[in-house]
């Protein structure tokens, strides 16, 4: 990897990670600000950004101890000015007043664009359903 | 007066593949505390009640059995009628039964020490920032200047939790070392064996399921100098490793750094999790590569012929003079930083 792939990548990681801190913290509004286009895909359709952000904040907004766990890199491009980041991630939440948990396996992919040389923007955002780990040699249960 | 608690929170499972580094990382401390604090152990998965250093521990802990359902509450009920000193997770809580252990902690605002691997010098931070509501760590690998560890905010780096055997440093260096605790590992092993010189020595370290496999799989089990180990005490396995020109193990961190340790460079069976993709830092892929099955040992043949002619692993060697019994230096800082809870 080049140099210059590796700025971008961290570039992308930086966005990615505040993403990731904007759902954990339920910081909604801040949320919006990152996804600033008109539609994101979600699992068999697209919807609009706000309708995305609404579905989520039903699911978490009572929730408690939220992690997105970034669990793998997927994929990663970047080429004149445009990018692309898939990640596999786990979304975790509890339950207010009972130690229930949930968890599902997301794959989030990102795509960026930079602007005359300046900073990186996410400018769009898809989540499908997880990619399963690839277990090449299982064991035996019971071995 | 009574000693204090300290609840250890560990997993141990056999597929998809074998994993037990975690919960023996957290045995062979608890080996070493036993005398200062009252111990307890909360297991998810089976108890490996043919390991040598559990059936020994085992006598002198307390073992909690986990429900299927409700975890989180059993887990409440438990920590807080124990009231420990501390809670030790053996690895990043991130997901299921850790997680929850974690969730529970928090809860009743018990102090929380975690073990992790020592992946490089970013994780330290990463911890941080991924569980912030975790109060130490105690990072288990090598520093890339060979020094034995540091201390950053609240993560201490010490090295892998090994016993130098008597005589380190000067004993021969005459044979290889297989770590196969898994049937590809030992598969290769087998192969990798059919490569070397006839007389090449070497140990296999196996789990007693699978003596027979090994057996019906490799030729050279009865030629003098192969000797094959079914779970030896950690002393056994420190030794051979520390007189090992290469070590063929599974593509474990603990397991490679180990090695390095003692001196080893090694060859992992790649097996899933992405450790050759992302957790071998640069300053230890000197010392380390990967094989993806038996089939494609040709690729690494000119390496691993290298490595039977060269010099040992010295790059982290100046720490058995500082450190002569890693294990109980672990356990010291475990011990000292359970000491800086409230």
């Amino acid at each position: 990897m080049t140099s210059a792939s590796q700025i971008d990548l961290d570039a992308f990681r930086d966005l990615a990670q505040r993403f990731k801190t904007r759902i954990e913290q339920k910081r909604w509004e801040e949320l919006a600000g990152l996804l600033r286009f008109p539609d994101v895909w979600t699992f068999d359709r697209s919807m609009p950004v706000a309708e995305g952000i609404g579905h989520l904040k039903t699911i978490l907004d009572d929730a408690v101890d939220i992690h997105l766990w970034v669990e793998k890199l997927l994929k990663f491009e970047s080429a004149d000015g445009a990018g692309h980041l898939s990640i596999n991630t786990c979304l975790m939440w509890g339950e207010p007043g009972n130690f229930k948990d949930h968890e599902v396996e997301l794959d989030l992919h990102f795509g960026f664009r930079r602007a005359n040389e300046g900073d990186w923007s996410i400018d769009y955002f898809g989540v499908t359903p997880g990619t399963p780990e690839r277990v090449p040699f299982p064991q035996e249960p019971g071995a | 007066m009574s000693r204090p608690r300290i609840v250890f929170v560990t997993y141990y499972r056999l597929v998809p593949t074998g994993q037990i580094g975690i919960f023996k990382r957290c045995m062979r401390l608890i080996s070493r505390l036993l005398d200062d604090f009252e111990i307890h152990l909360v297991n998810f998965g089976p108890l490996p009640h043919t390991d040598p250093l559990f059936a020994e521990v085992s006598q002198r802990i307390e073992i909690h059995p986990t429900p299927d359902e409700n975890l989180g509450d059993a887990l409440h009920d438990l920590f807080q009628r124990l009231e420990p000193r501390a809670v030790v997770i053996g690895e990043s809580p991130i997901r299921g039964s850790l997680r929850m252990a974690h969730r529970v902690a928090c809860a009743l605002g018990l102090w929380q020490i975690t073990l992790d691997n020592f992946y490089g010098p970013l994780y330290p931070a990463a911890f941080i920032r991924e569980f912030p509501r975790v109060d130490r760590w105690l990072a288990l690998g090598l520093t890339p200047d060979g020094a034995p560890g540091f201390r950053a905010d609240n993560v201490e780096v010490i090295p892998p939790l090994i016993r130098f055997p008597e005589g380190f440093g000067s004993l021969e260096r005459d044979r290889i070392a297989v770590m196969g605790y898994d049937k590809q590992t030992l598969l290769t092993g087998s192969r990798l064996l059919d490569l070397l010189p006839a007389d090449q020595k070497a140990d296999f370290f196996i789990a007693p399921q699978w003596e027979a496999y090994l057996r019906s799989q490799c030729r050279h089990l009865d030629r003098p100098g192969v000797r094959v180990l079914s779970l030896p005490p950690d002393m056994e396995l420190y030794g051979s490793l520390a007189r090992s020109r290469l070590i063929l193990g599974k593509a474990g961190f603990q397991q490679v750094v180990e090695g390095l340790l003692l001196g080893a460079p090694i060859v992992c069976q790649a097996c899933g999790g992405g450790l050759e993709e992302v957790i071998v830092a640069d300053y230890l892929k000197p010392y380390v590569r990967f094989v993806p099955s038996e089939t494609a040992l040709g690729t690494v043949m000119p390496v691993i012929a290298a490595w039977l002619d060269g010099p040992p692993v010295t790059r982290w060697s100046q720490m058995a003079s500082e450190i002569a019994d890693p294990l109980a230096y672990g356990a010291g800082r475990l011990a000292a930083l359970v000491d800086e809870g409230p």
